[in-house]
């Protein structure tokens, strides 16, 4: 084979890996639901199907003082982070916005994946029924738990498969690895000491909890941003306060 | 009409009034416009009226009052009911609308917010009886719930683990172990009578047959470790080495891999007691023994703790993958202050003010911010003071030249309200410093002759009290001008005196209204010139001007925080009257 029948064939091989490439970036998804339906376990269909979609929940609601939807918020790094507790007077304590934050997260989670889970149960149902399964799903409930560690989705949906057998499910249980439940409970003893006393000490929470930073930071207008990174687990949750501002020049 | 019933009637009409004039200078809405809950705002439009009360079904209230005094919006405490959490100054409306119990009481009037200790293994939190119950579930722990310590210091050095040891487990003639206390070695014997613990007494054997666990026989052996030969199980000695949640040291494993003592490289192959009993380490270079490779006795408060040593820079341990890295910082403008590198644990201040401006108040140029700055876990945190200097840092020494630092409230506020210089220089109340030379206070005269103030001497004369620490000052807004106005000294006449004429003179022709031979300065600091309204001495003068103008904040010309600009002079802080304004 001459020179210019190598070149031909390299050049050949390079555009079918960046067809490849392009095909993969285009349909992705579709790809990706295909790599589910050969899952033979519900659980696990489930587990790959909603896990991207509650980490992204998460992950937005880390970065916005728990609320998919901040109403009262202050703009940081183009982030809209919720004051969870707020005055907007000047040398005055804050007023607790949000004294119930975890089962305010969990219900922030469990909205925001609902139409998700919806889609999932039907991709679920055609998934099996191409095995040839017979499928029932009987509607259930969304629960989310903040836990140590973890969080815990859990679908009381009633699911049956019949194929000869029939497997039966009576809630599906998806689990994800975040210790966001240490970041709320830290978060609540900070408001609560910005409630009382406008103030806090972040080397008293680093002290306590190690691995734990305690970022403060100071903004315009009397607003502080807190920002707690759990370090080994690499979870981040922030959120604003506005307690004993002081005026400039005052 | 009595005279009484007349006055008392005056006294309400003036309080309804009051109220009245208050009210209208403020509103407590339930909701504002941009979601915040409970708010006074004067502009009742900021109050939301558009969007309902989903907990009522009624549109969010405002009442022409402080917030205090509503029904709506009176703070107090929510309780968790399942987290066992207790929030003060909390309104109704924000406690219920995510399902909290709310309660017109202070925590400590409350039976369910009563704190006490919780021991959750070898661990202990001061908290509520409900927290109690929800951390021990959450943990698959038993309740233990003390009501009688009442002093989280007294709770925290009450948690005691229970003694550990070797949980040798007898199957088939087979010898293994795991390293439990007691409680959860009989724990495990109960569970394995009752067949709850096969599935783990399984996977201790490598099988899944769980038809034979009455065979299973279990003795804890208090102090032992499970690579003690005496025992006679499969787990030997020299295992590797691990880190341990919530521990700082490197631990040694066994080779089942359970946990054996702390790291110490001249013991690991030595067939002495060290891998028989539980016991202290001894290797100890009393620094934390950071990127030893032979010690693995880290200590947080000395600066180091475990981990792999392949995610830091640290040189690899004798052996095993563990090491106490370090965690002291790295800060190129400490070094360069104090000559060492920061440790972890120190805070120092910082300042925005850039490097290359250097004069005595540098760090309170207009625009510079004070930082505390933190070094911890061998990173750098930087934490601002309020901004405007309305908080300063402060920076000391504890045990030997270790830094602590922290940002204190600067009280200047009362500094130029001061007539004493007793009262100026009283630390406990404010941060002020006394410039004698020239008074910011003004007599209220035609002229607004300086305000003589009294010092420690007893004497009158021109001074002033003004901030130890500079302040901020929005000298571009209205409240800045008004702050700035202050450093303003009025304006001053400069006459020149001949060889017999005198300073008391000058003033006397001027107070008497009458013509004065006195001619004008031409130079407003020739040696020789007067400046009116009275201050005889020119020299000390101008030199309490220059230092007082910018002590009051951020005011006249000044060099900034940068190091952009000029520095003021005399000049820039004296307007020159002419003879007219007499």
């Amino acid at each position: 084979m001459g020179k210019r029948g190598q070149v031909t064939i390299f050049i050949i091989i390079g555009i079918v890996i960046v067809a490849i490439g392009i095909l993969i970036y285009v349909f992705y998804p579709k790809i990706q639901s295909l790599v589910r339906s050969d899952s033979n376990n519900p659980v696990a269909f489930m587990q790959t199907c909603l896990e991207d979609e509650i980490e992204d929940t998460v992950e937005i609601l880390s970065l916005q003082g728990g609320s998919i939807n901040p109403e009262n918020y202050y703009l940081y790094k183009d982030n809209k982070i919720e004051y969870l507790c707020y005055t907007n007077e000047y040398y005055r304590t804050c007023v607790v916005q949000q004294p119930m934050l975890k089962s305010h997260i969990e219900s922030e989670i469990e909205t925001q994946i609902s139409p998700v889970v919806d889609a999932c149960f039907e991709d679920l149902k055609s998934s099996f029924e191409n095995k040839g399964y017979d499928v029932n799903i009987q509607e259930g409930e969304i629960v989310v738990e903040l836990l140590p560690e973890n969080i815990v989705t859990t679908l009381t949906h009633k699911i049956s498969l019949t194929k000869g057998d029939t497997e039966r499910y009576d809630s599906l249980r998806i689990i994800l690895g975040n210790n966001l439940y240490m970041l709320v409970s830290i978060t609540n003893s900070i408001i609560d000491w910005e409630a009382s006393y406008g103030d806090v000490d972040p080397i008293t929470y680093m002290s306590y909890y190690h691995g734990l930073k305690v970022e403060k930071l100071n903004q315009e207008e009397g607003s502080t941003v807190y920002l707690l990174t759990d370090k080994d687990a690499k979870n981040k949750f922030q959120f604003a306060s506005r307690s004993v501002a002081w005026p400039i020049g005052y | 009409m009595s005279k009484k019933v007349l006055t008392f009637g005056f006294i309400f009409l003036l309080i309804l009034l009051i109220c009245f004039v208050n009210a209208q200078n403020s509103y407590c809405c339930e909701k504002t416009t941009y979601g915040a809950y409970c708010q006074p705002e004067t502009d009742v439009s900021k109050c939301s009226t558009a969007v309902k009360n989903p907990n009522t079904g009624e549109t969010y209230q405002k009442a022409a009052t402080s917030c205090e005094s509503t029904s709506y919006c009176k703070l107090g405490t929510c309780v968790n009911v399942n987290e066992g959490l207790c929030l003060e100054n909390t309104p109704q409306i924000t406690c219920e609308k995510d399902g909290g119990n709310w309660y017109d009481k202070d925590s400590d009037e409350l039976p369910q917010c009563q704190l006490g200790c919780c021991l959750l293994g070898n661990q202990a939190a001061f908290v509520t009886q409900n927290r109690c119950k929800s951390l021990s579930s959450l943990y698959g722990l038993e309740t233990i719930f003390r009501n009688d310590i009442v002093n989280e210091f007294v709770c925290i050095a009450s948690a005691t683990s229970d003694a550990k040891g070797a949980c040798v487990i007898e199957k088939d003639g087979e010898r293994t172990c795991k390293l439990l206390t007691k409680r959860e070695c009989q724990a495990l014997e109960r569970n394995s009578e009752s067949d709850s613990g096969g599935g783990f007494i399984n996977d201790l054997f490598g099988n899944s047959n769980s038809d034979s666990l009455s065979e299973l026989n279990i003795e804890f052996h208090e102090g032992y470790l499970c690579s003690a030969d005496e025992l006679a199980t499969n787990c030997g000695p020299r295992g590797g080495t691990t880190c341990v949640e919530y521990e700082d040291k490197v631990y040694f494993l066994d080779t089942c891999g359970n946990l054996a003592n702390v790291y110490d490289y001249s013991r690991m192959n030595e067939d002495d007691d060290y891998w028989t009993y539980i016991q202290e380490p001894a290797c100890n270079d009393g620094l934390g023994n950071t990127e030893s490779r032979e010690c693995g006795n880290c200590d947080y408060y000395s600066g180091s703790t475990c981990k792999a040593y392949r995610e830091t820079n640290a040189p690899a341990p004798k052996y095993g993958d563990y090491t106490c890295i370090d965690l002291d910082c790295k800060d190129d403008a400490f070094n360069a202050k104090y000559g060492r590198q920061p440790q972890h644990g120190e805070s120092w201040c910082s300042y925005t003010t850039d490097k290359n401006v250097r004069e005595e108040l540098e760090n309170y140029l207009p625009g510079a911010e004070h930082y505390k700055v933190t070094c911890w876990e061998g990173e750098i945190i930087p934490e601002a003071c309020d901004p405007g200097r309305a908080t300063i840092c402060n920076e000391t020494n504890i045990i030997g030249d270790f830094k602590y630092a922290s940002c204190i409230s600067n009280r200047w506020q009362q500094c130029v309200d001061q007539e004493t210089e007793e009262t100026c220089l009283d630390s406990e109340a404010r941060d002020c410093i006394w410039i004698e030379g020239y008074s910011v206070l003004k007599n209220d005269d035609e002229y607004t002759t300086e305000k003589q103030l009294e010092n420690n001497n007893e004497e009158e004369v021109r001074a002033s009290c003004v901030p130890k620490y500079p302040p901020a000052a929005l000298f571009w807004e209205e409240s800045g001008v008004l702050q700035c106005g202050f450093s303003s000294s009025g304006w001053v006449l400069f006459y020149e005196y001949g060889l017999f004429q005198t300073a008391e003179g000058l003033e006397e022709d001027i107070e008497s209204g009458g013509e004065t031979p006195y001619k004008k300065c031409k130079k407003a600091d020739s040696a020789n010139c007067h400046v009116l309204p009275g201050a005889p001495d020119y020299n000390k003068f101008k030199n309490a001007v220059t230092n007082v103008c910018p002590s009051l904040g951020d005011c006249g010309t000044s060099i900034n925080y940068l190091g952009i600009g000029e520095k003021g002079t005399f000049d820039d802080y004296v307007d020159y009257g002419d003879i007219e304004k007499q």
